[in-house]
């Protein structure tokens, strides 16, 4: 558990490393989630504006 | 009454509607956020018990709320796309899946998390956790079948009837502290669990929060989905005219 | 590949998918259906003997004795209570008055003459309520119970 107590200078001492790790883990989920979004919309965009230019 | 439902229901008012709603989601969902996490990782005092590693409750019970409400939601339209042949519903099923499988692995891991310290196990096989661990696995499987076909009306017919068919797992998970002895806790919101009104208002601003992330990402998604679905439109070639210049 | 190969592999991993799950579900509903069993079951013959299984209740209070990394405890339901050995690290929960969950097996001890049914841990997980307060309201509210 060494990694427990070299976290536990953080607030909430001997569960900083829990606490912190959790939070940390649901934020880069949240982040991936809304960046994929908004890089789907802009791929999809950007596909269907090559599509038309081919087709006119 | 039915012609605004068919006006809300037709592609381009949906897709103007979205695009409309994404800064009223983006930026109170932002504010609330930051209110709320500062309620639980500041203000909120620590627990008897638990001492400060109780914080996690804060990200665990909105998500697992928001993983079985988004399933309910994706089963439901997924129902209304199949009744009445509303093709909004059939996008608003079909992008919520991804958002409904992130709420629960942030569910499952904030669990597992909290579990180690706490309980003394990261993961445990109980019927609250295993019934979780299967709601997971019908939204994987709900992505896949959905992506399995070309024609997106035939990919949404098979995989919705998955999703109503995966809704008995719902009161199963939500009965299985109570139906069965199991190492995760009984309910701790609706039953005076949380005695702290600082604790309170910091789990209901995370929950509102978390509502707002949804609708924020369900616009944006289904946004682009429309798009794709209705590319041959003159409407979309114009819209996608317009903002790729 | 072509799209139909695609699909079939797709479709193949699904119902691999809803198989494992099932598998998982049916696994977890049937031995562990029943996460724990309560000292009472024990007593009333209820819980699978010469296997191994779980045990849950509240660590009863005065009854913990430490030697080392030996513990021994009792767990009562409030009605029945066993004797239960465990060596090895526990919970941070782990308190008098604590629920917990021991899985192990019944072994029957003897001391000089006496023998008895004890629990034989390997593992002591702490199951905590579902209540969450500061500290001094759980002092107020144990204050109030101790007046009535």
């Amino acid at each position: 558990m060494s990694m427990v107590d070299y976290f536990s200078f953080l607030p909430y001492g001997k569960y900083a490393f829990y606490v912190w790790l959790a939070y940390g883990v649901s934020a880069l989920t949240i982040i991936t989630l809304f960046l994929n979004a908004r890089r789907n919309h802009a791929l999809t965009l950007q596909s269907l504006a090559h599509k038309y230019s081919r087709n006119k | 009454m039915w012609k605004w439902i068919q006006k809300q229901a037709s592609p381009k008012f949906f897709y103007q509607t979205c695009n409309r709603l994404i800064p009223w989601f983006f930026w109170p969902f932002i504010a609330l956020f930051m209110v709320g996490l500062y309620w639980s990782l500041v203000i909120s005092p620590a627990d008897y018990q638990q001492g400060d590693g109780y914080r996690i409750i804060f990200i665990h019970v909105p998500s697992a709320i928001l993983s079985m409400m988004v399933y309910a939601i994706m089963a439901i339209a997924g129902g209304i796309g199949l009744i009445w042949q509303i093709k909004m519903a059939e996008v608003v099923a079909k992008v919520s899946a991804p958002i409904g499988a992130g709420f629960t692995v942030i569910a499952l891991a904030t669990g597992a998390i909290w579990g180690k310290p706490m309980w003394g196990a990261w993961w445990v096989w109980d019927a609250r956790l295993t019934s979780e661990l299967i709601l997971l696995f019908l939204y994987l499987a709900y992505m896949s079948l959905n992506s399995a076909f070309d024609n997106p009306r035939t990919a949404a017919k098979s995989s919705s009837i998955l999703a109503i068919v995966g809704l008995i797992n719902l009161p199963i998970i939500h009965y299985s502290v109570k139906w069965w002895n199991t190492l995760h806790q009984g309910y701790s919101v609706g039953t005076g669990g949380i005695k702290d009104s600082d604790m309170q208002i910091a789990l209901a601003l995370m929950f509102l929060a978390s509502i707002l992330l949804y609708a924020l990402l369900v616009s944006i998604k289904a946004r682009t989905e429309v798009l794709v679905r209705e590319q041959n439109s003159r409407w979309v070639k114009e819209e996608v005219g317009r903002l790729m210049v | 590949m072509t799209k139909r190969q695609n699909r079939m592999i797709l479709v193949a991993l699904l119902v691999s998918g809803v198989f494992l799950a099932g598998y998982l579900g049916i696994k977890a509903f049937s031995e562990n259906l029943l996460y724990f069993y309560t000292p009472s079951d024990i007593v009333n013959g209820k819980a699978p003997k010469n296997k191994s299984f779980r045990v849950g209740g509240l660590v009863e209070n005065d009854s913990v004795i430490r030697d080392g990394m030996v513990v021994s405890f009792s767990v009562t339901d409030n009605s029945e209570s066993i004797d239960v050995f465990y060596e090895g690290i526990l919970p941070d929960l782990f308190r008098e008055g604590q629920g917990i969950v021991a899985s192990g097996s019944i072994v029957n001890k003897c001391v000089r003459w006496t023998c008895k049914n004890t629990f034989n841990a390997s593992e002591v997980l702490a199951k905590h309520d579902e209540n969450y307060m500061p500290p001094e309201v759980a002092a107020a509210l144990e204050s109030i119970e101790i007046k009535e």
